[in-house]
């Protein structure tokens, strides 16, 4: 399924309501070349009382609604919207990220209907991917390395 | 002996040539500007499936 209205929507949405957030995971991932898929979308973003606002705004406007986490130290908060069962997820940690400001400094800014949208870099996706370790994460790991590898090559012949 | 030479070499062989179509997919990908890569969401269909 093509994931651009989605990706449309996000990105103005997240400008619109000034939520700073950056695309990660799978989504991230086949934006850079990865041929992967996945159900979800996920963003890392800094969980403030404003941003939980935010957040809740944006919520709104996407028609969705926000689910608590079952286990609340995870910090995920995952806004689901039932009609077309779009699920993104938020997060305020993840594993093998330091900091937001790290991340935010690597991460490509793709346009999408003249909004911005904040894409992880494939290198920190990988290194959060490697450390997570979860069954999941390591089955995409190969392909995302070798994507790595591809696209500096193709990097390298530009230059 | 030369049987099991034979199938070792019949697996690296595959293991080369999904290799090389896994780069090849990648680099017909990368070739795309990343606006348009982007058929990569599954939707949920009933409860355990889901479909590109």
């Amino acid at each position: 399924m093509d994931a651009r209205p989605i990706l449309l929507l996000l990105a103005r949405v997240l400008a619109e309501h000034r939520l700073e957030a950056i695309l990660i995971g799978n989504a991230a991932a086949a934006l850079q070349g990865a041929p992967v898929t996945t159900l979800d979308f996920d963003f890392l973003f800094r969980k403030t009382p404003a941003n939980l606002r935010k957040l809740k705004a944006v919520a709104r406007a996407l028609g969705a609604v926000i689910l608590k986490p079952y286990y609340p130290a995870s910090d995920l908060l995952r806004l689901v919207r039932d009609e077309d069962s779009l699920q993104v997820d938020f997060m305020a940690r993840i594993h093998g990220v330091r900091s937001l400001a790290s991340l935010r400094s690597r991460a490509l800014r793709l346009e999408f209907g003249g909004h911005e949208l904040l894409v992880a870099d494939l290198a920190d996706i990988i290194r959060s991917k490697r450390a997570a370790g979860r069954p999941r994460d390591r089955a995409v790991l190969e392909i995302l390395r070798k994507t790595l590898d591809e696209k500096k090559k193709l990097e390298k012949g530009r230059a | 002996m030369r049987k099991r030479s034979s199938r070792k070499a019949g697996l690296e062989a595959l293991k080369r040539e999904s290799d090389r179509a896994l780069r090849e997919q990648i680099r017909r990908l990368l070739a795309r500007p990343p606006a348009e890569r982007t058929h990569f969401l599954r939707k949920r269909v009933g409860l355990r499936a889901s479909c590109l």
